[in-house]
């Protein structure tokens, strides 16, 4: 007869079971290379009809199809799963990612496939000119919650403006659509085309001023089992850098962004 | 409603054939490393100077956890003890029956301040919490953050020993979105409930309704004379539960809400929120009868608005309800309670200040404080950060609180800096003070009443019991020292040290029998102040560390409380001594793992365990010891489709099932099942 007391233990196996079955589905081999990127960054990586597209995407999938290796993209998931996974091996290859101090201590990159430009935006019922980072002393800004910048310009936004911090890019934007802020800080290429998801191009403007550049990385964990492979690729980048083809790559998402800035302007 | 889950079962196969995406931006951050609550700020929780925790959704959903008390066990430093299946006993770090009540109605969240979406939920009749009011369920929490130590200069009186802040869901789809919970169980566990959510062009709006029942794990009563565990027509109540109509049921609870707002970066934003509820439980709550449990029956309504505009936050909320203690009409009163603050945020390069005013009315009308009776408090305070560098934060608030009774000023308030070390580590320090409001109770009570003991005597025995509304107020001053580490992205270390020291106590306290004048014999009880006070020092530790397919939690607070000049009995001449109270566990913590088992299936663990710990009541004989007791607890999650979503859970596994709390009931393993369907 069954009995209450043999429910946890029935539990047990039958997880027991699950887990056997599911448990290392990735394969130990190196016959392909899994990656992923963060899930909304234009123009480095972003995902459309399923595909995954953008500049590291393009890079890393132009690299591997030079050297003869097979990729498989990744499902999307959140960015700090996805650094676990590259860490523990479930994931190969993070296509798009800057360089920070945790992240340089357990993964290694690429040579850089992109900039990331950061920039100011506006309201154009504003009529702001920023020409200079002086220019926002006695405004009102935002930012990502979080977001760093170098040394520098840490310092002077700390000491010098006054800067309210958003939990996500669209409370950032929405933030300066409706006029709690005069200026938001973004990369220019993710802020012009989120200003062009939520139809705000009317509204809010890209201002010519560039802050800082940060350098797009391809990245994987230091101890990835496949690193003979990894390095082939690493070194395809590098061609597709000499060879101009990165260039190629890099020119095409800068045509569609200049037609997004266009409409932002 | 028995019938609630199977209308919402038969619901869900339709809800499951319709997929639609969900608009979703992507942030580096997680929603569990940031909160408001330990500063009225957007901050990452591991920069944040206070002892703060934080509990998502997400994390609430794979334990399993069932109410919004049970889910408090899944964070550090917060004691949760099960009185009656589904009603709970919750405390921060500890300090409840310390210094010894005499009734355990004051034992019951007095010096933790409760809110939903920044109002307070606290019952100003003895002082605490009545968990089983809440007008909202588990499934309309989008996060609980949890700061431990005295937030009273920000929050108010009563914030003394930590804040609960449970934040609903605020969804912000243009599309209508409607969500159904199903639950099963066995002890009677049966739930529906109820989300749906939409946006038109002025405002969003989210309407929420549970109805939730459960049954007692068993159907025995201590009797406390006996000693032992009897059936009810045994414990012969002469009271209470004798007039009570359903023994078996533990509870059965009831609420809706109807929430309509825009967006928060508005220039203008607005957050109204309609809640109902009525609930009814048993649980712990007059010692001095033959068994602790009583009946409460509970109704309320309240409305809290909130508005934020060009940097000035208000708030207005008003709670009107009735509470009744079955079978004790003295017990049950009305009350009516209106809260409101208006402040200012000023902010510059490298600080802020938010200065504001608060002012808290409370009406409570009851037979034990002779009628209609009113508190109120009104209360200048401000809030202010400094940040001189990027790594180096100072915050300091502090409220100047003036209260009718006592008719004194109380100053509360809280400095703290939080130093960042290299790229991983965080030093901080704070010391706060604050204080407990005064209550209906203490302030009003007054009875006097004329019994004959013996009816073969002529001699009537007269009592007259009285509260004093000029006592002083109970004070908590409080040092912390904290280290944070981040050993590697997915590896967290939080260490907190605290000493708190409580003192400005009071009690009743009992005058011999005066001789007999006119056949009558008076005794006077009176509330006065007491020379006792208590300390405690403790540790928290709290350890993280994420894996690709697992989370894994654990945390253990340690803590040590002396009482110096305990009242040894309520009746004089009073004699003190000092006692290491053994009130709250002395160690407890707990541990958490979710494991992604491939892409459909997790599996979710906590247990959750206290070292010894002994509740003794003044004027009562017995006290009630339980040993070490851990508990576990296991959730299974299957995805059967996007948004539909099977729990299979099994609670209470323990090895010890005694009661957890003051000669209440057995705590026994039971099983549940859940389906979340959203479409």
């Amino acid at each position: 007869m069954f009995t209450f007391n043999k429910i946890p233990k029935a539990f047990l196996l039958f997880v027991s079971l699950l887990s056997l079955n599911s448990a290392h589905a990735e394969t130990e081999s190196c016959a392909y290379l899994s990656y992923n990127g963060a899930d909304d960054w234009y123009p480095f990586f972003f995902r459309e009809a399923q595909h995954t597209k953008g500049i590291a995407s393009d890079a890393v999938n132009a690299a591997a199809a030079e050297s003869g290796l097979s990729l498989a993209a990744k499902n999307s998931m959140p960015w700090k799963r996805q650094l676990l996974a590259l860490k523990f091996g479930q994931l190969d290859i993070i296509a798009g990612a800057t360089k920070t101090y945790q992240t340089e201590k357990h993964f290694v990159f690429s040579i850089p496939v992109s900039q990331a430009h950061l920039s100011v935006f506006t309201r154009r019922d504003s009529q702001l000119s920023i020409n200079k980072i002086d220019d926002l002393k006695e405004l009102r800004g935002v930012k990502l919650l979080g977001t760093s910048f170098t040394q520098a310009l840490d310092e002077f936004v700390l000491e010098k403006l006054v800067v309210d911090e958003a939990v996500s890019l669209a409370s950032v934007f929405k933030m300066l659509q409706y006029g709690r802020v005069d200026y938001a800080f973004s990369y220019r290429e993710a802020g012009a085309r989120y200003i062009q998801k939520l139809g705000l191009n009317d509204q809010i403007e890209n201002q010519p001023l560039n802050l800082s550049s940060d350098s797009i990385h391809v990245m994987v964990a230091k101890n990835n089992h496949c690193m003979g492979e990894i390095q082939q690729l690493f070194d395809q980048i590098k061609h597709l850098k000499e060879t101009d083809k990165l260039d190629a790559i890099i020119q095409r998402y800068s045509m569609q962004a200049s037609i997004m800035q266009d409409d932002a302007q | 409603m028995k019938y609630n889950s199977l209308i919402a079962v038969i619901l869900i196969p339709f809800a499951a054939t319709v997929h639609h995406s969900y608009a979703s931006y992507q942030t580096l951050i997680d929603s569990k490393d940031i909160e408001t609550s330990s500063s009225k700020n957007l901050v990452k929780r591991f920069n944040s100077p206070a002892s703060v925790s934080v509990l998502t959704a997400a994390q609430i959903k794979d334990q399993g956890v069932t109410s919004i008390a049970e889910a408090l066990r899944l964070v550090p430093g917060v004691i949760v003890r099960e009185q009656v299946n589904g009603q709970f006993d919750v405390s921060i770090r500890g300090f409840e029956n310390a210094p010894r009540n005499e009734f355990l109605s004051e034992n019951n969240s007095r010096s933790v301040l409760l809110m939903i979406d920044e109002r307070p939920i606290f019952d100003y009749f003895q002082g605490g919490v009545f968990w089983e009011t809440l007008p909202i369920s588990i499934d309309d929490v989008d996060k609980i953050e949890v700061v431990r130590g005295a937030v009273s200069s920000m929050y108010g009186p009563n914030a003394a020993l930590g804040v609960i802040h449970i934040k609903t869901k605020r969804p912000d789809s243009d599309k209508t979105e409607t969500k159904i919970t199903a639950s099963l169980g066995d002890y009677g566990y049966q739930k529906a409930h109820v989300g749906v959510s939409g946006k038109n062009s002025l405002f969003a709006w989210r309407a929420s309704g549970v109805s939730l029942t459960k049954d007692r794990y068993e159907t025995t009563y201590y009797n406390v004379g006996a000693n032992e565990y009897q059936s009810l027509q045994e414990l012969k109540p002469s009271r209470g539960l004798a007039a009570y109509p359903n023994p078996e049921r533990a509870q059965s609870n009831k609420a809706m809400s109807l929430s309509v707002y825009n967006e928060p970066e508005r220039l203008v934003s607005y957050d109204i929120t309609a809640y109902y509820q009525q609930s009814e439980v048993q649980k712990a709550y007059i010692s001095s009868l033959s068994t602790p449990i009583t009946t409460n029956k509970a109704s309320s309504h309240a409305l809290n608005i909130k508005l934020n505009a060009f940097d000035w936050n208000v708030r207005l909320s008003r709670h009107k309800g009735k509470q009744e203690t079955i079978g004790f009409d003295e017990l049950e009163y009305d009350y009516v309670t209106t809260q409101s603050l208006v402040e200012h945020e000023f902010k510059g390069a490298q600080w802020f200040i938010r200065p504001g005013i608060r002012y808290d009315q409370m009406q409570y009308d009851s037979e034990l404080v002779q009628g209609q009776r009113t508190l109120h408090n009104a209360a200048f305070y401000t809030r202010s950060e400094f940040n001189s560098t990027k790594d180096f934060k100072l915050t300091a608030s502090a409220s100047l609180d003036q209260y009718s009774f006592p008719q004194e000023k109380y100053l509360s308030y809280e400095l703290g800096f939080a130093q960042k070390i290299g790229h991983s580590s965080l030093a901080r320090a704070g010391i706060q003070r604050a204080n407990r409001s005064s209550f209906m109770y203490n302030s009003f009570f007054d009875l006097d009443l004329q019994v004959q003991l013996d009816p073969n005597s002529p001699i009537i025995d007269r009592y007259i019991f009285k509260g004093d509304k000029d006592v002083g107020l109970v004070t908590f001053n409080t040092l912390e020292l904290g280290w944070r580490e981040q050993l590697s992205f997915y590896n967290t270390l939080d260490v907190e040290v605290f000493f708190t020291r409580l003192d400005g106590y009071s009690n009743s306290l009992e005058s011999p029998a005066s001789n007999v004048v006119n056949n009558i014999r008076t005794t006077e009880k009176f509330l006065e102040k007491v020379p006792t006070k208590a300390e405690q020092i403790g540790a928290t530790l709290d350890w993280h560390y994420l894996s690709d397919q697992w989370d894994f939690n654990a945390f253990v607070t340690f803590q040590q409380t002396q009482v110096i000049d305990q009242i040894e009995s309520i009746k004089k001449p009073i004699a003190y001594e000092n006692e290491n109270s053994k009130a709250s566990p002395q160690w407890y913590g707990g541990a958490n793992m979710s494991w992604q088992l491939g892409s459909a299936w997790k599996l979710a663990s906590n247990v959750y365990f206290m070292g010894r710990n002994e509740t003794r009541l003044l004027q009562s004989q017995n006290s009630y010891k339980q040993g070490f007791r851990a508990l576990a607890n296991l959730t299974l999650l299957y995805d059967v489709y996007a948004h539909t979503k099977a729990t299979f859970g099994i609670k209470n596994l323990s090895n010890n099932q005694d009661s957890q709390y003051f000669y209440t009931e057995k705590i026994k393993p039971s099983v549940f099942m859940q389906i979340t369907a959203g479409f």
